[in-house]
């Protein structure tokens, strides 16, 4: 089993509950995530991100009071250490590199499998060095 | 022939092309009703109604002594009008000026302008109603389902289903309207579902 300060810390940021909720309970099932907090936009998101320097930040772009685009150099202003993942429902092809300009690490689509949503964010992460957990479960 | 003709000539070639040009800038503009919302266009506009302006008076001054008008002015303006760099450059002012007359098929995108960019903006805001109230819901549902909440998945199903009725109703414009729809309107260029 991962030991606790190995677990990755994760922010989730998105305007909808339901799906804070599944992807909240698609990490925690992993075992290799720790959800510390949750922010329905990006006001929130940076103040969340100011208060817990989550090692993972996954962000939706469209969000009432402050979008995903606007937050995000924000988020990584106070939160400098964190990996910022969008997860966004809008085609990577279209968003991908316009998220990309503001500083995410990388894009995930919604609608996506559950392991693939696990996949892609540990891929992502290894990616730029951010010390995937070998395995999450004993 | 005198070298100032060449000059009047092409000034007047210049003056009726500007004339042409800024008419159709302005009157399309006018009637799209973007007077207030294209300034670019309508500053178009004018910078060749000016100038047409400028060069129909050099033009006018050229042969008003004919008439015995301005006799003095009139000839001194041929005396400058006279020198070969000034009659050149205006003849090839009247060539581009020409040419940019016969690109006449392009002026609508100048015209359009702003209400191009408004219909962009429209279609975004329509792109975005559709994500949040669509593609999330599918999002959400397809997730909860293969996670095994059937129940939440097909509810949250259900729910996206009638959110996209009522956008599509809306977009399809109100009942009674002047695009009340009839036969025909509804004809696919394919059978649903077969696009990827």
């Amino acid at each position: 089993m991962t030991e606790p300060d190995e677990l990755i810390t994760t922010l989730i940021v998105d305007d909808v509950p339901g799906l804070r909720r599944l992807v909240r309970y698609t990490l925690e099932d992993d075992g290799r995530f720790l959800v510390v907090g949750e922010a329905e936009d990006g006001l929130q998101a940076i103040e969340r991100a100011r208060e817990l320097r989550p090692r993972l930040v996954l962000l939706d772009l469209s969000m009432p009071k402050m979008d995903g685009l606007e937050a995000l150099p924000s988020i990584l202003q106070v939160s400098p250490d964190s990996i910022v993942l969008v997860l966004s429902g809008f085609s990577e092809d279209r968003l991908g590199p316009i998220a990309g300009r503001f500083g995410a690490m990388g894009y995930i689509q919604k609608g996506v499998a559950p392991s693939e949503l696990l996949a892609r964010i540990l891929s992502l992460m290894g990616e730029t060095n951010g010390d995937v957990p070998a395995s999450g479960l004993c | 022939m005198e070298t100032w003709t060449l000059s009047l000539g092409a000034n007047g070639v210049i003056a009726l092309a500007y004339f042409i040009i800024a008419w159709t800038i302005l009157s399309g503009i006018g009637r799209s009703g973007q007077i207030l919302a294209n300034p670019l266009g309508v500053a178009t506009g004018f910078i060749f109604l000016t100038c047409a302006l400028g060069h129909a008076a050099h033009a006018i001054h050229l042969v008003l002594p004919i008439w015995g008008l301005e006799v003095a002015e009139g000839l001194a303006a041929r005396e400058h009008f006279a020198d070969w760099h000034i009659w050149a450059i205006d003849g090839v002012t009247a060539m581009i000026a020409v040419w940019y007359l016969t690109l006449r098929s392009r002026f609508p995108a100048l015209v359009r302008g702003s209400k191009l960019f408004e219909d962009i903006r429209q279609r975004q805001t329509q792109a975005l109603e559709i994500h949040d109230n669509v593609v999330q819901g599918l999002a959400e549902a397809k997730l909860a389902i293969e996670r095994g909440e059937q129940e939440a998945g097909l509810e949250k199903l259900g729910e996206t289903l009638e959110r996209s009725r009522k956008i599509i109703t809306d977009l399809m414009g109100p009942a009674g309207s002047e695009i009340e729809l009839g036969p025909g309107d509804l004809r696919r260029r394919a059978a649903a579902g077969g696009q990827k």
